[in-house]
């Protein structure tokens, strides 16, 4: 593989070779070394809330069953039946207190754990030939979850979720925690669209810039009234541990004005005013910041906008969660899902998810005009002249690193991290650091593990054991039938 | 010129034969008490139909597979027993298909320790004991 030193140093001085946008070698590195450790997101506990319920999620090729147990606990299965590797749930959204492979019927109950196999005596000798006790479906090395949001890793020896978040989580809680009860979401819609994955996560990071000439037409429509490009650079961009985010400047008001400003009802900002810190009321109340935007390294990223849902000039906002899933150096599978408030009243929900489809997902305007871009991007990315093109992502910083703005004080801004007004890329350069990073360290060792054998799963040469099955603490062992 | 030859069969095809009519047969007479619409509950790994059948002198539950064929007629004190078992009985049931978990021949009394005789001290799952 062509050594990609060169490109990470370029990336690290906000000079991107452009080819990185449509790279196969550079797609093999990401998956080996990106996505083989970091955090990624694979579903809202509101999406799995009942006992056997589940969800099929991808993080790149490895499928998982991401499931409510017996118990109420959350686990993420990986999708391949302990026999001949069949997929063991094809359907990406059900409730089953057992899963039933449907190649030759080998059984496994929702935590995992493997129960029948059919003719278990005749053709294995019963439990002397296949010991079914101690073997269950692959659990993904790790899971963890943030305000419902559920992650995997696929490093058993990855840092812990929140502090893989860090000081994003600050961030975090304005798009899931705007009450006690947390989000609810509705979808995915899931499409695929021929681009890098890395463009769209950049451009919720930072990207204030492309508002007022890409989305021209929702604010001239009047769907959308704040882009307007006098009034975007007055937006405070951050970045805080995984992620970093935009936002938008309102109208001088206190809190509760400035949260009714951009369409939250008054019972939705008390339950605001109860569940958020005094800082993130703050900023929002003294700074006069709204959330807007936003990505978490690798690859998942957060809208809040507020256009108008109806003939009259009200707004109401919403909230979208999106993933962009890599399927190759030039195509990604886009997953939308909107969320909303759980104790926000009914017909508030309606409204929201009627914005929401108005400005994001398959037929959302600020989609169409993004991904028409980003498409284009990538397709021109993939040829030799973009080999000989470093591309200028030093938006905010002058030719000595200096910046252009000065960080907004603890006064001005009281949020962690750091923010600043005006356009700048800051944050794609951060988001790209930690790509860097990930990139110069080497890949993951994987521990594998045994189907069928007694007792012990694998070890690897580090010594780390594969989990089993006897360390899932259950209740009511099945009764074996040999 | 030799005897036309019998068809090859099965040694016992014959028993099953009657077997299979006589269930079709108690199949159509419970259909034939059926009360209500049939539910039906489905998900990826499985589909199956429930209907109210009367007899003569109560009525049972059909339970019906429909792509399998197989069917039973649950009692109320059957469908009771469901109540106090815990996932572990029906893993243990799927995990033994195309066929009883309990060979018929013992009448439901098992003695080699599988199966562990009323009023233990386990913890039951779910439920509301």
């Amino acid at each position: 593989m062509t050594d990609q030193t060169g490109v990470i140093a370029d990336v690290r001085r906000g000079m991107i070779p452009a080819h990185v946008y449509n790279d196969r070698e550079v797609f093999e590195l990401e998956k080996q070394r990106v996505f083989s450790r970091a955090w990624v997101f694979v579903g809202h506990e509101s999406e799995i809330a009942q006992p056997g319920d589940y969800v099929v999620r991808r993080v790149l090729e490895d499928s998982f069953i991401v499931t409510r147990d017996e118990q109420g606990e959350i686990r993420a299965h990986f999708n391949m039946c302990l026999h001949r590797g069949m997929q063991v749930c094809r359907a990406e959204v059900g409730n089953a207190s057992h899963f039933r492979c449907p190649y030759h019927g080998w059984s496994y109950r929702n935590d995992g754990r493997i129960v029948g196999l059919p003719f278990h005596k005749d053709a294995y000798g019963g439990e002397a030939g296949f010991a079914r006790k101690g073997q269950r479906l692959l659990p993904a090395p790790n899971l963890a979850t943030y305000n419902g949001m559920i992650f995997v890793s696929m490093d058993p020896e990855a840092p812990p979720l929140e502090e893989f978040l860090g000081d994003f989580r600050f961030y975090l809680d304005y798009y899931t925690k705007q009450s006690a009860s947390g989000i609810e979401l509705r979808g995915p819609q899931r499409w695929r669209v021929k681009a890098n994955w890395k463009i769209g996560a950049e451009n919720f990071a930072g990207d204030m810039y492309h508002t007022p000439q890409t989305h021209t037409s929702v604010v001239e429509i009047g769907l959308f009234r704040e882009p307007k490009a006098e009034k975007r650079k007055d937006g405070a961009t951050y970045w805080a541990g995984a992620g970093g985010g935009t936002t938008y400047k309102l109208p001088d008001g206190d809190l509760d004005q400035r949260l009714r400003y951009v369409g939250y009802p008054q019972e939705m900002v008390d339950r605001m005013k109860e569940q958020l810190s005094p800082e993130q009321l703050q900023v929002i109340g003294d700074d006069g910041f709204m959330i807007s935007a936003a990505s978490v390294y690798p690859n998942l990223s957060f809208v809040h906008n507020w256009p108008r849902v109806a003939e009259s000039d009200d707004v109401l906002p919403f909230i979208s969660i999106r993933q962009w899933q890599p399927i190759s150096e030039d195509e990604t599978e886009v997953l939308s899902w909107f969320a909303v408030d759980a104790e926000a009243p009914e017909e508030f929900k309606a409204l929201s998810y009627k914005a929401y489809l108005m400005c994001f997902g398959s037929t959302g305007m600020f989609e169409q005009d993004d991904v028409e871009n980003w498409v284009s991007l990538t397709n021109t990315a993939a040829g030799s002249m973009a080999r000989r093109l470093l591309l200028n992502s030093r938006m905010g910083i002058l030719e000595d690193d200096e910046p252009v703005t000065p960080p907004l004080g603890p006064d001005a801004f009281h949020g962690p991290g750091e923010a600043r007004t005006g356009y700048s890329e800051h944050n794609q350069r951060a988001l790209l650091n930690r790509w860097a990073d990930d990139l110069e360290r080497p890949p993951v060792r994987a521990a594998t593990l045994t189907v069928g054998a007694q007792g012990s799963g694998a070890v690897d040469d580090q010594g780390r054991t594969s989990p089993q099955a006897s360390d899932v603490e259950v209740p009511g062992e099945a009764v074996a039938q040999a | 010129m030799s005897a036309p030859r019998e068809p090859l069969s099965w040694e016992g095809e014959d028993v099953d034969a009657a077997a299979a009519r006589r269930a079709a047969l108690e199949h159509a007479a419970l259909l034939a008490g059926a009360r209500g619409e049939p539910l039906t509950i489905a998900n990826e790994f499985a589909e199956v139909t429930v209907r109210l059948v009367d007899t003569r002198n109560g009525s049972r539950l059909l339970v019906e597979a429909p792509k399998s064929g197989q069917w039973v007629a649950l009692d109320p004190m059957q469908v009771e027993a469901l109540t106090w078992q815990g996932t572990a009985t029906f893993s243990a049931m799927i995990g033994n298909p195309f066929g009883p978990l309990i060979p018929e021949a013992s009448a439901g009394v098992v003695t080699d320790g599988s199966v562990r005789e009323g009023g233990g001290p386990e913890t039951l799952e779910g439920g509301s004991q």
